[in-house]
């Protein structure tokens, strides 16, 4: 009909999905924060710093770790969205506020070095931090109360600086704070929220109200929320309750939440200060930064003077042992998160962990090998597993015979490696194991666990990177098998994470396997697994021996209801396998079990099966059947449009 | 588990709440009966549209695709399948193509097994219009799975266009809007629109400018609803970009 196609208004290709005039690639393309085209690549020459590589990205543009080749540092650049120099005010804008933000100087504020534009692209040149965020350090719930204490003072005092400077945050996150590898915290992105936000210009104020794609609604003050424009250095003070709320207690202060003191063991005299800080009205709040400083600092002490050591009093005040021996443990935690930290005695600045460790016994020990097995026992009890296994395994290359030694350094390993994957994910884990295996064969047992780490990452990499992989996942589980034939875990594992992706015939033809490998009776949580994956996917008759194995591993006397549960799920179909169970242990529930088997056979979508099932089976079982339907039919539990296809399989069945 | 309330804090009726704040509701979480299924009607309104798209490209002909958007959404309304949906598992397009997969699977049973009575609701929903619109769609091998995100991705920028245009409407510059919608992706020949709408050049780039930002900003907004954090919003779009 039409001859003339609408083209969009923008790249010229024929309109789609009928926006108008312009098509939905262009429309979507404008709401990326970083356009592809905008990145910098490594090796690229920007400013006359040479990239090294893309540290993170956000809202607020996108951040580089660059080197600075004449003073021979790295420095991390931030090039803020290119659509910015598109709009005439910002250049203004970002000229007087980056001069603003360059002129702090701070230990606890990250520096800005230089600022300016160049191809468009407005920048800032800052100080490199080498290490992490809080926010993983939050999210893995990594940080104790007494370092949360420790590091809120330092936090004020650097926000009270800026404050006098005329600065304000503004944008007060986990996300914004750095620690880095010797523990020193430092803000980031001071003033950045204003210099972004839209609110600078006149009549758009309603438009900020919305906007969540800037700000971070949990740490905003409430002013902030309704009159941006009006915000001063209290709206840091609101932000830095919630982050102090957080840093205590691993939650976010929403709704109406209880203070710190009732989520975990810390002063109550805390509580006060963090609801001050969080008080709705800023007139309400602590005034400044220093007030809040003030106190939290008046509670780490020591409430009376306590006995000291002539030791502790020979090398200075307690407080600086106490903080000294607390940041040790922190960036011992610490060191699990950031990668690459030379934890455990590199060159540099690692603190020998050992004299965090526990002591030795007092008396002389005649046995060396016991001594570092209770010493390690009392590491692990402590919860310091890398401790635990340094002695251990230095011992065991004396007394490589031990098996008590090789038990505990198992156990500490295993502990060990559990907090790497926990915080640093399941690669880390891997790449810490790997060599320990290659070189310590006491450590075998941990060879299965590192075949499932292996077998989860593969898999879970094939999903993370999209459709194009998924399709090898065939392929790929294969491979994993191969690689690993004799641990039955390595396909539960595998199983257990297609089943996220709603895989049902490959996770069933991977509990197969693990059958096939011999899943043992003693690992109920497998068990548990297999069985959900059977009773939520559709099962074929070739499954039968399967359930009949689950059913006499679960239906123990104690189980019996969780496992009928379960096994209802399936419709009946295995309720039925179920059954045959049930009636070998005579127990009580076998008749309902058969009933409501066929029940749901009948009920559900799987009546072809359900008049297999009954009219193949024993005279017996015809029998019981028969009186059950002829009863269900005179009971008139049966749904009208099922009376005629009932009637007559009542009536085969009689014959 | 916390969605972002954009509805307290946006306009009277400028703003729609987020997506996922519709889904809690309409899991039971909110006021009542009728505020469940107001809200289960507003994800409806934006989410039918992929799914048909799905249903058409799995071959199924234009009747059986209209039967069974209306049916998945009639068993949307009816049970409780919302109640499995968790934010924290992710992206709630996942979850939705996911949901019409099984619920076609078993639909398919059921009528393998027997016909069952029982008239279903039916929905207005406009399928001619969307029939119309599938059938613009290039006649290629495409699977029903590339159509749905294609679709998705269509409707999501054109959903962010609505909202900026509702918006604009509020604040009684509807006609402006109009004028510089063809210059959101980028703009051309300022001078003669300058003219036109009897302002400088200067500051029509600035309004063009601003319109750009809030599309983007209502884009992501949109989007930042059905994904699970901040971070996810950039990988979204990239994925939709990619199936255009």
């Amino acid at each position: 009909m039409a001859t003339t196609a609408p083209l969009c208004s923008k790249c010229g290709s024929a309109l789609d999905g009928g926006s108008g005039d312009v098509c939905s690639k262009c429309l979507l393309k404008l709401g990326l924060s970083t356009r592809d085209d905008e990145a910098l690549q490594p090796g690229q020459v920007f400013h006359g710093l040479e990239i090294e590589r893309k540290l993170g990205a956000g809202g607020m543009g996108v951040v580089y770790k660059a080197r600075q080749a004449n003073l021979e540092r790295s420095v991390a650049i931030k090039v803020l969205p290119r659509a910015l120099s598109e709009d005439p005010e910002f250049t203004l804008r970002f000229m007087r506020e980056a001069r603003a933000l360059a002129a702090l100087n701070h230990p606890n504020i990250v520096a800005v070095y230089d600022f300016g534009e160049e191809g468009g692209r407005y920048f800032f040149v800052m100080e490199f931090v080498d290490g992490t965020s809080l926010r993983p350090v939050l999210d893995r719930k990594a940080m104790t109360a007494p370092e949360a204490i420790k590091i809120v003072p330092m936090l004020c005092d650097a926000l009270e600086y800026a404050h006098a400077e005329g600065v304000v945050h503004r944008d007060i996150k986990p996300e914004n704070i750095l620690i880095d590898k010797k523990g020193r915290v430092k803000i980031a992105d001071f003033g950045l929220a204003k210099l972004l936000d839209k609110t600078g210009s006149r009549q758009e104020t309603k438009m900020t109200q919305t906007n969540v794609v800037m700000g971070t609604p949990h740490y905003m003050a409430p002013e902030q929320y309704e009159n941006a424009k009006s915000v001063d250095h209290r709206a840091d003070i609101y932000s830095m309750g919630v982050l102090f709320y957080e840093m205590l207690t691993g939650e976010l202060p929403i709704g109406r939440f209880p203070p710190p003191s009732q989520r975990v063991q810390v002063d109550v005299r805390l509580d006060e200060i963090v609801l001050r800080a969080l008080e709705k009205q800023p007139e309400k709040r602590y005034q400044t930064m220093g007030e809040v400083s003030r106190d939290v600092t008046r509670v780490t002490r020591p409430p009376s003077k306590r006995a000291i050591t002539p030791e502790e009093a020979k090398s200075g005040k307690w407080d600086s042992i106490g903080y000294a021996v607390m940041m040790v443990a922190f960036m011992l935690a610490m060191a699990v998160i950031v990668k690459g930290w030379p934890w455990g005695g590199g060159e540099g600045g690692a603190p020998d962990a050992r004299q965090n460790g526990a002591p030795a016994p007092a008396g002389k020990s005649e046995d060396p090998s016991a001594e570092i097995a209770a010493r390690g026992e009392k590491l692990l009890k402590e919860d310091q597993p890398s401790l635990a296994f340094e002695i251990l395994e230095k011992r065991i290359h004396e007394d490589p015979e031990n098996q008590k030694l090789r038990a505990l350094a198992v156990q500490a390993a295993g502990r060990h490696l559990e907090h790497i994957v926990e915080m640093q994910g399941r690669e880390a884990g891997m790449a810490w194991l790997e060599p320990q295996l290659r070189e310590k064969s006491f450590l075998r047992p941990l060879a299965e666990r590192y075949a499932v780490l292996d077998t989860e990452s593969t898999v879970q990499t094939l999903f993370d990177k999209g459709r194009a992989q998924s399709f090898k996942l065939a392929d790929t589980t294969r491979e994993l098998l191969a690689k690993y034939p004799q641990y039955y875990k390595v396909p539960c594992a595998a199983a257990a994470i297609i089943e996220k992706y709603n895989i049902p015939e490959s996770v069933l033809s991977l509990y197969r396997e693990a059958f096939k490998r011999g899943l043992p009776k003693g690992d109920a949580h497998a068990w548990e697994i297999c069985l959900k994956a059977f009773a939520g996917n559709k099962v074929d008759d070739s499954d039968g021996k399967y359930i009949q194995e689950f059913a006499r591993e679960f239906y123990k006397d104690d189980r019996v209801d969780w496992a009928q549960g379960a096994v209802e799920l399936a419709g009946g179909f295995l309720y039925l396998h179920a059954y045959a169970i049930l009636k070998e242990r005579n127990h009580p529930k076998s008749k309902d079990a058969y009933f409501t088997a066929l029940a749901n056979l009948l009920e559900g979508h799987d009546s072809a099966a359900a008049q297999k099932t009954v009219l193949t089976s024993d005279a017996s079982r015809r029998k019981r059947a028969h009186d059950f339907l002829a009863q269900a039919l005179e009971t008139k539990i049966v749904p009208e449009t099922d009376v005629e296809y009932l009637q007559n399989l009542v009536d085969e069945l009689a014959k | 588990m916390v969605g972002f309330e954009t509805s307290a804090v946006g306009g009277k009726g400028a703003f729609p709440s987020t997506r996922w704040t519709v889904v809690l509701r309409a899991k039971g979480g909110g006021e009542g009966e009728g505020d469940r299924r107001e809200a289960l009607g507003a994800l409806i309104e934006a989410y039918w549209r992929p799914l048909y798209f799905y249903l058409r490209g799995t071959r199924l002909t234009v009747e059986d695709a209209k039967d069974l958007t209306q049916a998945f959404f009639a068993a949307l309304l009816e049970k409780d399948f919302l109640k499995v949906v968790d934010r924290e598992k992710g992206k709630f397009r996942t979850f939705l193509l996911v949901a019409i997969k099984h619920f076609v699977s078993n639909e398919r049973d059921k009528a393998r097994a027997q016909k069952r009575g029982g008239g279903r609701k039916h929905l207005p929903l406009d399928f001619d219009d969307a029939e119309r619109n599938f059938s613009r769609e290039p006649a290629t091998l495409e699977t029903p799975e590339k159509l749905f995100l294609r679709k998705w991705a269509q409707d999501l920028s054109a959903l962010a266009l609505a909202l900026l245009e509702a918006d604009f409407a509020e604040r009684g510059k509807g006609k402006l809007f109009q004028a510089l919608r063809p210059h959101l992706a980028g703009g051309k020949d300022y001078e003669a629109l300058a003219e036109e709408l009897g302002m400088s050049v200067a500051n029509l780039k600035v309004t063009v400018h601003r319109a750009r930002q809030r599309y983007a900003e209502v884009l992501r907004q949109a989007v930042r609803d059905t994904v699970r954090s901040d971070a996810d919003v950039d990988d979204e779009l990239r994925e939709l970009l990619d199936a255009l």
